[in-house]
């Protein structure tokens, strides 16, 4: 199993990118501070395939997805998916309409990294990460990686998309791991993390990791908690959740956004209009998301805002019916898990700022 | 010697010629628009003729232009058919753009117009992009973002001149400020109509063509512009004014927004005017094409019927 943390493998896939051909290039705003150590040293060791970003995002956009049409490539890091609103101009109206309006003349496949950030202060300019937003815009790829293997299909996909793609990537995803799950997939549309029968749970970027804890904790107790990852946002794979939910009959999804137009609600809408007959045989279905509209900036406060583990223990056990002893063991479990580290990093070794 | 002699010496005959052909298509065009069979919103820039055909004298293949949404004259200077534009205004898969673009997206990959944009300011970021690509891959070419007034007052111009400036970019910033913003003129929209001044600001090269040069002026500031950026970012301003309405086929002086004087003053001097009240020839070939403008129109409209 590959030991190495989500950021190295990023770091790793960055730098076969710049290896690969001279003509591609990596952007970013303060490149040579190493976006969180996934680009750490590139600017260095790259130099020439290296640009630092003046503050100008909507420019920035334009010029990457107009590059990239031509004769080179681009990878383009912003530091929160904020900024990235900046340039929503560029990606409504350029990024995709151009192959449109030449008849498929003019590809432009190239990947952006948007961070979403959580914790530590990040309040509510920098903990926001607007996923639905991007995926209303026609062929735009959006995907949510959650373990190294996702990023890795990121770069591997992108090439072959005809238009632009853009990664949102959670902060805290970039300590993640793969598992023996995780690495078993080799597509960029959604996949179990879990196996089970007794309760599905869709979800997707950080929260998957949360949902896979509990499903470990539920195991102890008998209960098999089946979660997906739905991976790719713009385009969802509800084969997947058919399969599951068709045994499970119970479906909880976990947004990471607000849940008026939301991710949840897509997926609710395709079961209803694809699927009518297996939406009337589900027993309980569930959406839970973060609890306020923005997230506070202080810790005290902000530990009421997020979506917890023991959130979704909670939601688990009321959906499964389960009663009072084995809910209270399990959210007892849950807890624990949560007190071995402060709710507002991502682990123990986590200074901050960013 | 007659004004119209000085500013029109025979020397640049090919010029006249095709500045007359732009208005007599779009003459046309004004005139067949009045049929409601062009169902789409129509920006002519009649008025904005007189220094296109020396764009389409230094383009060369392989150079990349991005436009604005009024593109009519731009797409016939690079060497656009007329049949191509006149389909796509009215909606004709075999338009330019296959019928899905009309008058503001026009676009022809064969004579390097990659793309025009409604959106004020937004295709100067794509021709951004083209200029870095070309830059960092050693691509012989040369990119050119033609934009009008009102785009200066976008963020992104001032973004894409900054990063142009900071990264050397090989591009040229072709501003024509034909004065009007849709309805409203310069002077409420900024506190100068000098738009060389942002340039400035990013320590940008600039030039000035204003309405009145004569051809052998225009060639020369065009000739150092394009030669310049072949290798840094320069900036050309060309001082012009539209006749017409913003969108549409009427002249609209009638409407309060500019003066009955000021346009009687602009169309007057307006250089293609001179030339046709000036010279049999300008007249004749104005005529021509407008006379073959409207022929394809009433081909397509008698397909409606």
């Amino acid at each position: 199993m590959n030991q190495l943390s989500h950021a190295n493998v990023i770091l790793g896939l960055t730098e076969a990118y710049l290896r690969e051909n001279r003509n591609n290039i990596l952007m970013c705003e303060g490149i040579d501070d190493g976006f969180y150590g996934t680009i750490k040293g590139c600017s260095d060791k790259y130099k020439n395939q290296c640009y630092e970003l003046p503050c100008s995002e909507n420019s920035v956009v334009g010029m990457a997805i107009s590059a990239s049409t031509y004769e080179i490539t681009t990878l383009v890091c912003f530091q929160r998916v904020e900024f990235a609103l900046l340039a929503i101009e560029q990606f409504a109206n350029n990024s995709s309409k151009n192959l449109y309006l030449s008849d498929n003349k003019r590809l432009n496949p190239c990947l952006f990294r948007f961070v979403i950030g959580r914790g530590w202060g990040q309040g509510p300019s920098h903990s926001q990460s607007f996923e639905t937003m991007f995926a209303q815009i026609p062929d735009l790829n959006v995907y949510m990686p959650v373990y190294p293997n996702d990023s890795k299909i990121i770069f591997d996909i992108y090439k072959s998309h005809q238009t632009p793609t853009i990664s949102l990537e959670h902060r805290w995803i970039h300590y993640s791991y793969d598992t023996n799950e995780s690495l078993i997939n080799s597509s960029a549309s959604s996949y179990v993390v879990k196996k089970g029968k007794h309760l599905t749970i869709v979800s997707y970027s950080y929260n998957v990791l949360l949902a896979s804890c509990l499903a470990e904790i539920m195991r102890d107790f008998g209960i098999e908690i089946e979660v997906i990852n739905l991976f790719c946002i713009s385009e969802i794979d509800m084969k997947c959740i058919y399969e599951s939910v068709e045994i499970s009959k119970l479906l909880l999804i976990i947004g990471s956004d607000q849940k008026n137009y939301s991710v949840e609600s897509q997926i609710l809408s395709n079961l209803t209009i694809e699927r009518l007959s297996l939406a009337q045989q589900i027993k309980g279905i569930k959406l839970l998301t973060n609890k306020g509209k923005y997230s506070p900036s202080s810790p005290a406060q902000s530990q009421y805002h997020y979506v917890s583990l023991t959130d979704i223990a909670a939601e688990s056990c009321e959906m499964l019916n389960l009663n009072a002893r084995l809910t209270q063991s399990v959210l007892e479990r849950a807890k624990k898990v949560e007190d071995q580290k402060p709710h507002d990093v991502p682990n123990q070794s986590y200074t901050g700022p960013f | 010697m007659s004004k119209a002699k000085e500013v029109f010496p025979e020397v640049h005959l090919k010029y006249y010629k095709k500045a007359c052909e732009f208005r007599g298509i779009q003459r046309a065009i004004a005139v067949a628009y009045k049929n409601q069979k062009m169902r789409c919103p129509v920006h002519l820039s009649i008025g904005q003729e007189h220094w296109l055909p020396l764009l389409g004298q230094y383009v060369e293949a392989g150079d990349r232009c991005f436009s604005s949404h009024r593109s009519h004259s731009l797409y016939l200077a690079l060497g656009g058919k007329l049949e191509g534009l006149i389909h796509e205004l009215y909606g004709l898969k075999s338009g330019c753009v296959q019928g899905k673009g009309g008058s503001m997206h026009l676009k022809d990959l064969d004579i390097g117009l990659e793309s025009s944009i409604p959106i004020v300011g937004s295709s100067i970021a794509l021709a951004l992009g083209s200029s870095l690509s070309m830059k960092h891959s050693g691509q012989k070419g040369r990119t050119i973002s033609y934009f009008g007034d009102g785009a200066c007052e976008e963020g992104i111009l001032h973004e894409s001149l900054n990063i142009a400036s900071t990264y050397n970019l090989p591009i040229l910033f072709l501003c024509e400020n034909n004065q009007y913003s849709c309805n409203t003129k310069v002077n409420r929209r900024q506190p100068s109509d000098d738009m060389k001044r942002f340039a400035a600001a990013a320590n940008i090269e600039a030039y000035t063509i204003n309405s009145g040069d004569s051809y052998a002026e225009m060639e020369k500031i065009f000739n150092t512009s394009i030669d310049r950026s072949k290798i840094k970012p320069i900036f050309l301003e060309i001082k012009s004014y539209r006749l017409y309405e913003h969108c549409g086929n009427k002249i609209d002086d009638n409407l309060g927004d500019r003066t009955k004087l000021e346009f009687q003053h602009f169309y007057e001097n307006d250089p293609i005017n001179i030339l046709i009240k000036s010279y049999s020839f300008a007249k004749t070939i104005e005529e021509k094409f407008f006379a073959k403008t409207i022929e394809i129109c009433n081909k397509i409209e008698g397909n409606f019927l």
